[in-house]
Formats: structure tokens, sequence, C-alpha cells
């Protein structure tokens, strides 16, 4: 029982720890925000089930991780069309871009901007640029080759530079 | 690193802050960490199941009987939760030795209490990691029910203040649903409330009663991960305050360090977060109700503890403000935009060099025209 109590509590620990961030890479793959939760909650059971040896591992970031992108990717292979998911209708950005600084952005545009991209260069571009993964790292998680993560991140960001809602200068 | 290299990492780090800004503002509901583990458990012994029948079906075809099938319900290991667990005691008769708060956080006690300091008051709290002490000459209750101050490290922090005289109590309620009563204590000429709390559980509202009837509300804002959340504008009951918006503001590249300034407005009021690679994120805070026409210097301070960055300042013009210029001690004038976020325009600027200074401000409409001009900052 002492066992059992105690690694309930690592769980719960890295649960409360991890749980905003799953969710919100389960929403910038899926653009939804019920499947999102829907998926962090089924990845981190899996991670429970099998807790001992994912927490010995030393790693249960990048076990759940990989789960929430696997499920995310068989989902997108279902699906033909996706959806194009904003909370509210973009705002106009008025300032300018002058001196120092560079970008004005609005979260509705890059979110609506993010969504409007095919899966893969999505998913890409989430794992190299916000989770801050290697190419490497990046196509072991999507199960492709490296040069297949370069071309979909080059794409995603050529395809971003096309959206003129994005302020200029921002995008390398 | 070649300029080539440099480009593309200021590249990256563009793109980096502007999908975790969008990505901010997705806020997940609490984590169902009961419901999680329930179906954890669920899985397990399904896979259990599985296991348990290969080997009933091995053992089958061995010895032809039943027998060796083991009841895999009967095997699941008791249930255990524990999340993370927050009480609030009586201070009762430690209100002597300036005990202000105490309870505790799975079962490991906590204690606020406030020392006289010759004329200064002195707020600590043991418990946790090492906290130290706040001093302040002027704790005072001001105009809100409860005026916070904060300290944290390690796995914890705590909340304490003076509570102006019509607050009764005061309810804090935790990301997880749980919900404390806080008892005001009184020491010296004030009555305190004071809490202490895990970092992994955020601080959802925070609710002052008089006589049973609630008087106002603050929704706070916690921006970073494991950041102690700022509390400075309360609502009226029923009161919903700003919608919620983020932006970036501003960013750039200064003393070879890449920064950024994201505006978070929503029930707290106004945020900014500025943000230096490699050296974290400085979050500062101010209610909505304190804007009020003319240019205002809502927040400014700086550097980002640790950063190479000199100086920044952050903010709020009315409407009809486009962008500031900014005459630098170096002869040089900074042009920057004013930001619509919210009901307000936001500036940002960060200087890079030490020494620098600013020697004049003037803000400017979409036309050119100056709006208002100073020497310095803007009510700086």
């Amino acid at each position: 029982v002492a066992v059992s109590a105690q690694s309930d509590a690592e769980f719960t620990e890295f649960m409360l720890g991890c749980w905003p961030r799953l969710v919100r890479l389960g929403y910038a793959l899926s653009g939804d925000r019920g499947f999102a939760e829907d998926l962090a909650q089924s990845a981190l059971a899996k991670a429970y089930a099998s807790w001992p040896r994912v927490a010995r591992a030393g790693n249960p970031d990048a076990y759940v991780r990989q789960i929430i992108i696997n499920v995310s990717r068989d989902r997108f292979r279902r699906r033909r069309v996706d959806e194009l998911l904003t909370d509210s209708p973009p705002e106009i950005p008025g300032g300018e871009c002058a001196g120092g600084l560079r970008g004005l952005e609005d979260r509705s545009v890059v979110l609506a901007a993010l969504m409007s991209l095919p899966a893969g260069q999505r998913a890409a571009l989430v794992l190299r640029y916000w989770l801050d993964l290697t190419e490497t790292e990046a196509a072991a998680a999507m199960g492709c080759s490296v040069g297949n993560v370069k071309s979909q991140v080059s794409r995603a960001l050529a395809k971003l530079r096309l959206n003129t809602d994005l302020a200029e200068g921002v995008l390398p | 690193m070649s300029g080539d290299e440099l480009r593309a990492a200021a590249a990256r780090h563009r793109v980096q802050v502007m999908i975790g800004t969008a990505l901010e503002e997705v806020v997940p509901s609490p984590a169902p960490v009961a419901a999680v583990i329930r179906r954890g458990k669920r899985v397990r012994i399904r896979r259990r199941a599985v296991v348990g029948a290969g080997l009933a079906a091995v053992a089958i075809a061995a010895v032809f009987g039943p027998g060796l099938v083991r009841d895999v319900r009967g095997s699941a290991p008791p249930s255990v939760v524990k999340q993370p667990q927050v009480t609030v005691s009586p201070v009762g008769r430690a209100n002597r030795h300036g005990v202000i708060a105490n309870g505790a956080i799975n079962g490991r006690p906590w204690t606020i209490r406030l020392r006289k300091m010759g004329k200064d008051l002195c707020l600590g709290a043991s418990g946790g990691p090492s906290m130290g002490c706040q001093r302040s000459r002027d704790f005072s209750p001001g105009e809100a029910p409860v005026t916070f101050e904060g300290a944290g490290g390690g796995d914890r922090y705590y909340l304490a203040g003076p509570v102006s005289a019509r607050v009764s109590w005061v309810s804090v309620v935790l990301s997880d649903g749980a919900v404390l009563r806080l008892e005001p204590v009184r020491f010296g000429s004030l009555r305190w409330v004071g809490v202490m709390l895990p970092t992994r559980v955020g601080l959802a509202e925070v609710i002052a009663y008089s006589a049973g009837r609630e008087i106002a509300h603050a929704i706070p804002f916690q921006g970073t991960h494991g950041a102690m959340p700022s509390i400075v504008g309360w609502l009226r009951p029923g009161q919903r305050g700003l919608a919620r918006i983020s932006k970036l503001v501003g960013s750039g590249v200064s003393a070879g360090r890449h920064w950024s300034v994201t505006m978070h407005a929503g029930p707290w009021g106004y945020c900014t977060i500025v943000r230096v690679a490699g050296r974290g994120a400085s979050q500062g805070c101010w209610p909505s109700a304190s804007v009020v026409g003319g240019v205002r210097m809502s927040s400014s301070g700086g550097p980002v503890a640790g950063s190479p960055l000199p100086w920044w300042s952050v903010g709020q013009v009315p409407r009809s403000v486009t962008y500031l210029t900014f005459v630098i001690s170096d002869g040089h004038t900074v042009r920057v935009p004013a930001v619509p976020v919210g009901r307000e325009r936001i500036y940002s600027l960060v200087l890079g060099a030490k020494g620098l200074r600013v020697l004049r401000w003037a803000a400017h409409d979409a036309a050119g025209h100056t709006i208002s001009s100073g020497v310095g900052l803007p009510n700086g």
C-alpha cells in the first residue's frame, strides 16, 4: 500500500506539472480543445498503467508526448478535411513595426495561421520550434526521415510567410 | 557563431515566441488526476487480463484444467490517490507570537508570521524552502480588500497581507477546486490573512466577504509555469472584468540576447511578461482601473534577473496614441508602436547597453501629431 501510495503521489506531481503543456501540445497538433484534453488524459492514463517502468526510464515527459503525437497523427490520417477553429475573430493589429521592435501578433491570428497548415507541416513546426526538438528527435517522434522534417518545416514557414495577417518581419 | 547562424537562431526564437504566446491562451481545465488514475487502473487491469488469459491458455493446454486462471480483478492494487492537500488551521493563541496563518501541505506544517523590526514589519514563513523575510514600512490595506505580499521558492509559495476593515473573511479557490477559508488575525493595528500553497496547484480565485456577503473577487494572473500569481485588480460581485487577450507587443535583440514582451489582459487587469532568452522571465501587473487618460507609465523595471539587459519599460497610453518616440542618451531616437491590447494601447522599450537612459519622450497620433511629450520617461 505504501509503495502504491508513493507511486500515486509521484504520478500526481508529474501530472499536475505537465497537464497544461500536454493539452497545449494536443491542441497545437489537432486544433480541437476537447480532443486535446481527451488525448492528454489517455496518454497520462497509459503512463499511469506502467508508471513504475515509465518513471524508472527517467523521461516520463517524452513517453507521454510520444503517445500524444502518435494518436494525433493517426487521427489526421483518418481525417480528410482539417477544421479551422478559432476562439474569436482575428483582430487587426493597428501598431507599426519600427526601431528595435519586430512584430505585432494577435494570438488568434497566429493560431488560425497555425491551424490552416496541413497536419504534417504543423506537427513538424510545433515539434521543432515550440518543443525545441532537434531535427533528429522530431523525425523520430513523427516516424519519418530528417529530410522530411526539414521540408515540412520549410513548407510550413513558406505558407505562413504568405499570410498577410502575420506581422512582417516576424517569420524567418 | 556565424552571422547566418545568429540570424537563424533569432528567427527560430521569434517563431517559438509567436507559437508559445498563441498557445498560452489555451487554458486547460483543472488536471483530472483522479479520473486519469481510475482510467490508468482500468488499462492496467486490461493488460493483466490479457497476460492472465495467455497464461491460462498455456496452463489449460498443459493440464486440461481451468484452475490456474487468476482473478485479475482481485489482484488490482488498492486505490490510494494523493492530491496535494492544503489545509489552513485556526491560529488560536499562536497569534501572540506573531503567527497570522498556519496549516499543512500534504501533512507538512507551515506557518506565516509577522515580527516587528524597529519601525518595520517583517513578514516571513516557515515550513517550506527558505523564503527569508520581507520588510515593508508601508503595509497598508489601502482600497483593496486584501493587499497581498508573497514570496516563494522550491515547490511552495506564500501569500499574505492586511485586509481592509470591512472584510470578515477571505476564500481562496484553488485550480483543483479546493476552497480554503482564511480568517483575518489581528497583529498591531491591522488584521491579516495568509496562506501557503504548492506551486503545482494554481490559484483560481480569491473572494473577499463581509458579514457573509461577497464584496469583491480577484482572478490572479499566473503567467509562467511555477510563477507566483499576481493579484492586483479586484472586481465587484458578478463583474467579469476584461476579456482575456494576449499579444506580443515587442521583441528584438539587445546585447546579443533575444527578448520579447507579451501583454496579457484579462480579469486580473494587465500583466506583462518580459522574456530574455536563456535568462528567464519577469512578470509585472497592474489593475485596469488605474488607466486614466494621458500617457501613463504603468509598469517599468528591469533587468530580468541575471539578464544582461540593463533596462526595460512597458507603459499604457490612450487609444489616440499610435506610436511614441524616445530620445536616448547616446543621441539616437527610438520609435516604438503603441499596440492595441483590450481597451488600451501598450508600448514597450528595451535598452540594450548599460548606462543608456531616456532623455525625452513624445506620444504621437496616426497623423504624426504630437499628443503629449515630456522629459525622462512618461510619468516615470
